[in-house]
């Protein structure tokens, strides 16, 4: 039976915070608005690293796409919001990155933090490194696995962790364990060591996920970071 | 679909369950999902023809190209379009702005396009202040957790999509469901939390919440329902929570001004707390918005992981927003904007009517342009969804985990792009279909009268 006065009393005493503890300012800049390039302005703030945000043909590309498909795509990619520009792209990072198969996301983002919160879940084990980017920190909020964290690129951090982890696991049924790291972390801009990691995650039989924001089209002769 | 190969000693990717599910159930059906197109998801899609040689475990394509009616596509207000003034407009903007911005919102990644958005959103929705972020589902997974924390009770509708449960998932707030649209249900639980407060407080002291939020759509994806908003609003007001209204599949959608679900119901905009909405359904475009008071967006502006962690919005796509909106207000000098909202109300209008008549169970709103069919058995859902491509008509059809086993349903989008031949086509032949695969569950009684699409 629900109390009324008691329900009366617990409502006039509640007293709710502000949905925001924050003023607006009307004289403050909010955000730093775009440079414009000129002759003497040369805007270093952009990740421009392949000077491909001015390419012409690209925006030639760009145009042609809309006059055919349109804007947006009115759809997730299950109800025919796949286009053959979807189909043709990842065909082509696969080779690009000799893997069988790839997906792409419309949100840098929401890639990396869906990305981990598909294949992970409560009852794994998710090593990642103590410098991890924010997608990926909230990737692992949502998984809800346990997670170990180990020093920036420190592989032999890595393998001490993991240790640790074997000896309390019981032999029969291992515990799917995957390992996070960036090719560049955001955070740092250091290089992470992969051989090295790859042979420790090989050696515990973990899944990596290697994340290269940053690493993509900078790092490597041609094609391999 | 594929088993993964060198991982021999390694525990499975997938659990049991899920690998069988995706392997021997699924498999056998994908053909009826995914399917790509080749063309604008206007009132019409040419699919690209496959076939799959293998019970789907891959596909193939017959080089062939496969035009037909689009009942699937969010276009609501059909602005998907690769001709017109959007689509010049958006290609404009790529020659002035590029195709990115490089660089978050909140550093150096604000454009005019940016700021023209938000001005003539925020007039559209009668608000003081709007912000908009490059994907809807962002919108809501990364802009909640800003907003809500520890301490906070969260009440949320059972049928909220999966973009909201992620946000308040990691919120660490108490989360509490009501059974969907349910006013009695919400205030129940309202009442109980109150009174209880806090959880696991020292020596069972009573703490009060820091906050309480109610979390709403507009209008439900899965169930075609609306909110039933005035009486959520006196709610609020009574038991002093803020409301957070997703109007996804609203905004441009419903009401005399496509202003959503606060314009069909006639409420204050001031009432809403927090409006968020998204731009890939009626307005053809891409990315989402937040809305509501200056202190709320401002707050926004500095501290969401959208516009710290994320790329502007691309120009192109704020472009095709900005040209849509101008024509929703008038702002083009004609009357397209009043005729599109006029035809996707009498389409939806007409279009559930004779449903009703053909005896197949229909749910949601009167006035909602998304509209399930129930056919509950798997199979059905397959055999819908074959025959209807069959004959050049495309539906979506939802099955578990999307809703419950036992619920599945063909799902209609109408727009205003759709003709009222089209609309003819495809109800005689879904009243084919409902025939041969036993569809016709309706008891209610069917009124025998004509529906005149004039008239309507």
């Amino acid at each position: 039976m629900l109390d009324e006065k008691l329900l009366q009393e617990r409502l006039n005493q509640f007293k709710p915070e502000p949905l925001v503890d924050f003023k607006h300012d009307p004289n403050k800049v909010y955000e730093i608005p775009a440079v414009v390039e000129s002759d003497d302005v040369i805007d270093l703030a952009k990740t421009n690293f392949l000077g491909l945000l001015d390419n012409e043909s690209i925006k030639k590309t760009a145009e042609e796409t809309i006059r055919k498909y349109g804007v947006g795509t009115c759809g997730p990619r299950a109800f025919y919001g796949t286009t053959e520009v979807h189909l043709m792209l990842e065909e082509k990072l696969a080779e690009f990155f000799k893997t069988e198969e790839c997906i792409v996301y419309s949100y840098g983002f929401v890639a990396i933090s869906s990305a981990i919160a598909a294949y992970t879940n409560r009852k794994d084990i998710v090593f990642v490194d103590k410098e991890a980017n924010f997608p990926i920190q909230q990737g692992l909020r949502v998984s809800r696995s346990r997670i170990v964290y180990f020093d920036h690129n420190d592989p032999e951090s890595l393998l001490r962790e993991a240790e640790k982890i074997k000896a309390e696991e019981s032999k029969k049924k291992p515990t799917r364990k995957f390992l996070i790291v960036e090719g560049i972390s955001w955070k740092t801009g250091k290089l992470c060591p992969l051989p090295r990691f790859i042979e420790v995650a090989e050696m515990f039989k973990m899944r990596i996920f290697l994340e290269e924001s940053y690493s993509l089209g900078v790092l490597g002769d041609t094609e391999e970071d | 679909m594929t088993i993964e190969k060198n991982r021999e000693g390694y525990p499975t990717l997938l659990d049991k369950f899920a690998a069988f599910y995706s392997r021997y159930v699924y498999r056998r059906i994908r053909d009826c999902w995914n399917y790509p197109i080749c063309s604008v998801p206007g009132k019409d899609v040419v699919l690209k023809e496959r076939y799959t040689p293998d019970n789907g475990w891959t596909f193939k394509y017959t080089g062939k190209e496969v035009k037909c009616i689009n009942l699937a596509s969010y276009n609501y207000l059909g602005f998907a379009e690769s001709t017109g003034p959007c689509a010049e407009f958006a290609i404009e903007s790529i020659y002035k702005y590029g195709v990115s911005n490089g660089a978050t919102r909140i550093q150096y990644g604000t454009c005019e396009m940016h700021k023209e958005l938000e001005s003539l959103l925020t007039e559209f929705l009668g608000v003081e202040d709007a912000i908009t972020f490059g994907m809807g589902y962002a919108t809501n997974s990364l802009n909640i957790p800003t907003l809500i924390g520890p301490g906070c009770l969260v009440i949320s509708d059972e049928k909220n999509h999966a973009s909201i449960i992620v946000g308040i998932r990691v919120t660490g707030a108490v989360i509490k469901v009501f059974k969907h649209n349910n006013v009695k249900h919400l205030e129940e639980l309202l009442q109980e939390n109150i009174i209880s407060g806090q959880p696991n407080q020292p020596d069972g002291q009573y703490k009060p919440w820091r906050k309480i939020f109610i979390i709403v759509e507009g209008v439900y994806s899965m169930e075609g329902s609306v909110v039933r908003l005035p009486e959520i609003i006196a709610l609020k007001k009574k038991y002093k929570a803020y409301l957070y209204l997703d109007e996804a599949h609203c905004i441009g959608a419903m009401g005399r001004h496509g202003k959503g679900v606060i314009d069909y119901f006639d409420c204050d905009p001031k009432d809403v707390d927090i409006q968020m909405g998204t731009f890939t359904k009626s307005f053809g475009s891409a990315g989402g918005y937040i809305a509501g008071s200056k202190d709320l967006i401002s707050y926004l502006r500095e501290h969401s992981y959208a516009s710290c962690h994320a790329w502007a919005m691309p120009p192109p796509v704020a472009a095709q927003i900005i040209a849509v909106l101008k024509i929703l207000m008038g702002r083009d000098g004609t009357e397209e904007g009043r005729k599109r909202i006029d035809a996707l109300a009498r389409n939806t209008r007409y279009f559930r009517r004779r449903l009703r008549q053909i005896g197949v169970i229909i749910h949601g709103n009167d006035d909602s342009p998304v509209v399930p069919i129930l056919v509950y058995l798997y199979s059905k859902i397959v055999i819908t969804v074959r025959t209807l491509i069959e004959n050049k008509i495309v539906t979506v059809g939802v099955g578990y985990p999307a809703t419950p086993l036992y619920e599945g349903r063909i799902r209609i989008c109408l727009s205003a792009a759709h003709t009222k031949e089209q609309l003819d086509y495809a109800l005689e032949v879904i009243e084919k279909v409902a025939d041969e695969a036993g569809l016709k569950h309706s008891r209610r009684p069917r009124d025998p009268r004509p529906v005149e699409y004039d008239d309507i």
